[in-house]
């Protein structure tokens, strides 16, 4: 793909942008990255967060950072201390400043999902929810290509599946 | 002569304790009841048996050296003051750091390629130490870490690679933004960039999240790949075209090797690459590859303290370094 801004180059860097509350995604190439970042720091990856072309600005004052000034109940980090060490307080921390987080791997990542393992004894709940979601969407595209025969299978698995769901939820 | 490009592979997963501080914020209560969980969590696994928990600093500055030589442990790791432990064995290729950036770091080196083996047993061990430690963990972000860069699987996977035909070529550089965009971070093991002392170099994963264990694995051995045949085509290439000089350089570089009486670190990491591309390349008979493996893992400070059963001092270090290796290719020639 070629870079949104110069349309020359090979993009290679991947951003989301937070504008007027709409996160829009934009790829970049090297060159141009530098340019709109400057570094590729975390904080200043941060600051550089909130707009294409604007101007240094008053952290406090932006809607999405207002964050900052919220200690994390778990451990008593601040987003700021986040900002300016760009290490994590703990665990919760991504939990309390999420949206900010979020934006972050993001850019740092290009991804903010994620896709591998699972921890095997207390991930059994998220496994099972997974399972879940995965086979209540076989289910409606079977449904929707009239293949009832295997939708009944898959209904009844959901059906064996749920009390387990409901067992480790409690 | 097969090549040995692929020094070693690596697999590194981090994992921090759902609930408490991560080590940087954390405050020495807390750090020291991380280093007990790991203890009892450890000692309680029969998988884990044979391996030793040792408390850093009342481990010997010798030992604690050799592991930062053998990319065990960082330096800072290995000589900063705070609560940090480590697990490790010595015939395992497994250590787990504590309280390192993060509480713990399941690492695997192994010899030669041998990614899927290094994930396997690291996934292994963390399932053991799962079953006893709550770890933090986000069903959207996975595995949550103190820097932003691991978040997700956790994982760094990297090969350690030999390439001094790419770098003699001047193609070494070239490669390094076609490596950026397929999502593989390079360094220099002993320098920086295509500056790399030895000419060995460090390719890992730049991504943690949105990709599976496996997927990483893929996509750096599948990288890996085209490097090895690039290294491989650039060793062809001089052969060719340049067979008199590679064997001038070669039999240049054992002849120093083998005689020098003072040796740096540094002159020693450029030799033994030079001599090692001359034995693979068929050109340089005299040597086995299997020396020059130990003479790699022998002349750094701390290994040569061992091996000399004493302590040395900057003043001589040079000096025995040279000793040992004279030793080392001495030996196996009269033996071979």
């Amino acid at each position: 793909m070629l870079c949104n801004r110069c349309q020359k180059r090979l993009a290679t860097v991947h951003m989301t942008k937070l504008e007027q509350g709409q996160l829009s995604k934009i790829q970049l190439c090297d060159d141009c990255a530098n340019h709109q970042m400057g570094s590729e720091s975390i904080p200043q990856i941060l600051s550089a967060l909130m707009g294409e072309d604007s101007p240094p600005m008053d952290m406090g004052q932006i809607e999405g950072l207002s964050q900052r000034v919220v200690k994390c109940e778990s451990c008593g980090s601040s987003f700021n201390d986040i900002h300016e060490t760009g290490r994590v307080g703990c665990g919760d921390c991504y939990a309390a400043f999420d949206e900010n987080m979020g934006q972050l791997i993001l850019k740092v990542q290009g991804a903010d999902s994620h896709r591998g393992k699972i921890p095997s004894r207390t991930g059994v709940p998220i496994v099972l929810a997974n399972r879940l979601v995965e086979l209540t969407d076989l289910l409606n595209r079977l449904i929707l290509t009239e293949d009832y025969e295997r939708a009944a299978e898959v209904r009844d698995q959901i059906r064996d599946l749920q009390p387990e769901v409901l067992a480790v939820d409690e | 002569m097969s090549d040995r490009i692929v020094l070693n592979s690596r697999v590194r997963l981090a994992r921090n304790l759902d609930q408490i501080p991560f080590p940087m914020w954390a405050d020495r209560t807390s750090s020291s009841m991380v280093g007990e969980k790991v203890k009892a969590a450890v000692a309680s696994r029969t998988a884990l048996a044979a391996h030793r928990f040792y408390s850093m600093s009342e481990v010997d500055p010798i030992q604690r050296q050799m592991w930062v030589e053998s990319h065990v442990v960082t330096p800072d790791f290995a000589f900063s003051e705070g609560e940090k432990y480590l697990v490790t064995s010595d015939d395992s290729d497994l250590s787990i750091t504590v309280n390192e950036e993060d509480h713990l770091r399941i690492q695997v080196i192994s010899d030669g390629l041998s990614l899927e083996n290094s994930l396997g047993l690291a996934t292994l061990v963390d399932d053991e130490l799962e079953t006893e430690l709550d770890y933090a963990f986000s069903k959207k972000l996975g595995y949550l870490t103190a820097c932003p860069s691991n978040v997700g699987t956790g994982m760094r996977a990297s090969l350690m690679l030999h390439l001094p035909a790419l770098v003699m070529t001047g193609k070494a550089q070239e490669l390094m933004p076609i490596l950026s965009q397929a999502g593989i971070t390079v360094r220099g093991m002993f320098g920086e960039g295509a500056q790399a002392a030895g000419n060995i170099f460090q390719l890992s994963n730049s991504q943690t999240i949105g990709v599976t264990e496996e997927g990483i694995l893929e996509n750096l051995a599948t990288v890996a790949d085209q490097v090895i045949e690039r290294e491989r085509s650039a060793r062809k290439g001089m052969v060719v075209n340049s067979k008199d000089r590679l064997a001038d350089q070669s039999y240049r570089a054992f002849g120093i090797l083998n005689s020098a009486r003072i040796m740096s670190f540094e002159e020693a990491l450029e030799l033994t690459s030079m001599v090692r591309l001359g034995a693979e390349t068929g050109i340089l008979t005299d040597v086995d590859p299997n020396s020059l493996d130990r003479v790699w893992k022998a002349m750094r400070s701390a290994h040569l303290e061992k091996i000399a059963g004493r302590s040395i001092g900057p003043d001589k270090e040079e000096i025995v370094r040279a000793q040992v290796i004279r030793s080392i290719l001495n030996t196996d020639v009269e033996e071979g």
